[in-house]
């Protein structure tokens, strides 16, 4: 379950304020509102998939509302906000937990996106971007090595591929035939990590066996520390979508820069986001009727690992950390009766960011639609993980997720799905084989 | 002098009499339903579409649309809530563009996905592009009677279609086409489409109802166009990608 952000009930008084001064107008000329509420409840399967003793998850209940303003031709506002309350209580250990509502019922509130689109802007040809807002890159599906823009979010680990927006300038002229995007990210925001963060953190291989302290070392408010820069250019050749694309910012994930072997024995590091250039490549287009897409990325990190064992009697090394390239490909096709497969093949999952920790994996979607969408199978999503191709017995990992949706009405949807992991110890799906869960959704759109 | 002058006219208008009612070959009528198809520089509406079941029950689309020659093409749905502001764009080369607003991203959609329901209707992808029946299928004359063209149409080599026959009544005056038939690669007749409200807007005929009859299924379902216009200098910019994620 996504973890509830930071409570801001005051902005999600003021969206509120909004959307009801909106509301006569709602539906008319130029102002819109719509959005979703979303239940969900899940029950851990726990060691084996017995489902012993398994309780609740925290579960979540969320309301998505959306206004989008069009001012006139050529200014649009967008906004968009969801207020999340969690279904379990926090911790009750004491009385004042008890008179305290932020314990008894969580709830927080996320500004999910708000710009402002001017289309023509200073020349007819420019169109301007401004606010907090999602910027997609890359073909691929939820495994872009590309769609760098936007720090990923890992509040839920099972639905990856999410970022969050940013804030960010973007301006996109299209000329020639050509699409020039420049985009200009003020603010560094990192990823936002799964409950247990720490266990999202890469490590350096061969630290000790002692107690860890991990610290997190953000950037400063400078102006060029914060600052990320892209650009991307895509064109249409010869029927196929092609795209390059630069990106100057830093890493998402934290990664461990420095660390301290104390003799207690005790393990310090030092977790920091450092710079990195990441130059993308990307295409899509069709052959035989087969929807194919490729993206590929070159990832040069300007960091180097400091490690310190002078207390054990060490000394201190430096060791810099090397460029290393990730890769996409993909096809899709509808077969009759509504079944719709993807396939993709990755090398260098999103949480994989060094040469020496990249495993490849085979992504396997199907998705099945039957009695005129109202019944919906899948996604039955297969991947397996080989980590050595070299020693695929050794090395495998599979995650299932069969998923049943079903629509009784127009915008309502029902669906119960199943995660389930299984691999060999040291695999990302083996290590995490207790965390399946039978899961439970209903969303009402409007 | 003037006399023979008269008698040439004479006989230069029974001639082109004689002309005009030389029976038009299937490919000359199949011609002219492109023609009346592709008439319009421009055209825009908004489409309802109304989903029955068997057992009676219905849900609804509503979608506008925007055409600009006979190869230019945009779709946006209006409703229902979970779809609202999912854009379509057809372009002549063939690739067809989809926005997801909720992923805001535009996604390149290959051409296996033509054969396949357009959003749970009985329409394809392929039904929702502009029509050009010449292009795709080779006709044979089929039975006319005293209001329609027959025409049997068999899929042409090398072309790609979930269809491998249709048959196709239009009528005389308009030539719109009122009835289609499909048949599938193995000869059964699989839908039927019915096309009612024939008039002429602008001075060209359209057809303000089709419905969609899955025979297999007994599914249906019908299309009411509505606030159409025809040629109100739709801009070339429109189909493109830029405005796709408006």
């Amino acid at each position: 379950m996504r973890r509830l952000r930071a409570a801001r009930l005051p902005a999600a008084g003021i969206l509120a304020a909004l959307l009801l001064a909106a509301g006569p107008a709602a539906g008319g000329e130029g102002l819109e509102w719509g959005g979703e509420l979303r239940g969900e409840m899940g029950l851990p399967a726990g060691e084996d998939f017995r489902f012993a003793g398994a309780g609740l998850d925290e579960g979540r209940l969320r309301l998505d509302l959306s206004l989008e303003a069009g001012v006139s031709e050529r200014l649009r506002l967008f906004a968009e906000g969801a207020v999340e309350a969690r279904g379990l209580p926090g911790s009750l250990a004491t009385p004042d937990d008890l008179a305290s509502p932020e314990t008894l019922t969580p709830i927080g509130f996320e500004l999910v996106e708000a710009y402002a689109d001017v289309y023509g802007f200073l020349l007819p040809q420019l169109d301007l971007r401004a606010g907090r807002q999602r910027i997609v890159w890359g073909p691929a599906e939820r495994v872009s090595v590309i769609d760098n823009v936007n720090p990923l979010d890992l509040s839920d680990p099972w639905d990856f591929g999410r970022r969050l927006a940013s804030d960010a300038v973007r301006l996109k002229a299209y000329v020639w035939g050509l699409t020039l995007e420049a985009v200009y990210v003020p603010y560094f925001r990192p990823a936002l990590l799964p409950a247990d963060g720490s266990a999202a953190v890469s490590l350096p291989a061969g630290l000790p066996a002692a107690p860890l302290t991990l610290s997190v070392a953000a950037p400063g408010n400078g102006l060029g520390e914060n600052a990320t820069v892209g650009a991307r250019l895509s064109a249409k050749l010869g029927g196929w979508d092609l795209a390059a694309s630069y990106l100057y910012g830093r890493t998402s994930l934290p990664a461990a820069t420095q660390v301290t072997v104390l003799a207690t024995p005790a393990v310090e590091v030092e977790l920091s986001y450092p710079r990195q250039q990441v130059l993308g490549l990307d295409a899509a287009g069709e052959l035989f009727g087969i929807g194919i897409w490729g993206e590929a990325a070159c990832y040069w990190p300007d960091y180097e690992v400091v490690t310190d064992t002078t207390a054990v009697g060490g000394g201190v090394s430096e060791e810099r950390a090397e460029g290393y390239a990730k890769w996409v490909l993909g096809l899709d096709y509808t077969f009759g009766g509504g079944l719709y497969a993807c396939l993709q093949y990755v090398h260098g999952f999103y949480n994989e960011n060094a040469r020496d920790a990249l495993n490849d994996y085979l992504l396997l979607g199907l998705e099945w639609k039957l009695l005129r969408d109202r019944l919906k199978i899948g996604p039955l999503a297969v991947a397996w993980e080989v980590d050595d191709l070299g020693d695929v017995a050794g090395s495998w990992g599979l995650a299932l997720v069969p998923e049943v949706s079903f629509y009784p009405v127009d915008a309502v949807q029902l669906t119960v799905g199943l995660r389930w992991l299984a691999g060999e110890e040291g695999t990302a799906f083996g290590s995490q084989e207790d965390a399946g869960e039978l899961y439970f959704q209903a969303v009402f759109r409007f | 002098m003037k006399k023979a002058l008269l008698l040439a006219a004479a006989f230069g208008l029974l001639a082109a009499g004689a002309w005009a009612q030389t029976p038009l070959n299937a490919g000359e009528i199949l011609a002219k339903i492109d023609a009346a198809a592709a008439a319009p520089r421009d055209q825009d509406f908004e489409a309802r579409l109304i989903l029955q079941d068997a057992s009676g029950g219905s849900s609804e689309r509503s979608l506008l649309i925007w055409q600009k020659g006979a190869d230019r093409r945009m779709a946006r749905f209006l409703s229902p809530a979970d779809q609202k502001g999912i854009s379509v764009l057809s372009l002549p080369d063939g690739s067809i563009y989809l926005y997801l607003p909720a992923y805001k991203k535009v996604k390149r959609i290959a051409s296996h996905v033509k054969n396949s329901s357009f959003a749970g209707t009985d329409f394809t992808y392929e039904d929702m592009e502009a029509v050009n029946y010449s292009a795709k299928y080779s006709p044979a004359l089929g039975p006319e009677d005293e209001r329609h063209y027959v025409l049997d149409l068999a899929l042409r080599a090398g072309q790609e279609s979930g269809w491998s026959r249709l048959r196709v009544w239009a009528l005389k005056d308009s030539f719109v086409p009122v009835t289609v038939e499909y048949y599938d690669r193995q000869g059964t007749l699989r839908r039927r489409l019915t096309s009612s409200g024939v008039e002429q807007i602008k001075g060209y005929w359209v057809a303000r109802e089709r419905e969609m009859h899955d025979l297999s299924s007994n599914h249906r379902t019908r299309m009411v166009l509505t606030n159409l216009r025809f040629d109100s200098g739709l801009d070339d910019e429109l189909f493109t990608t830029r405005y796709l994620e408006r």
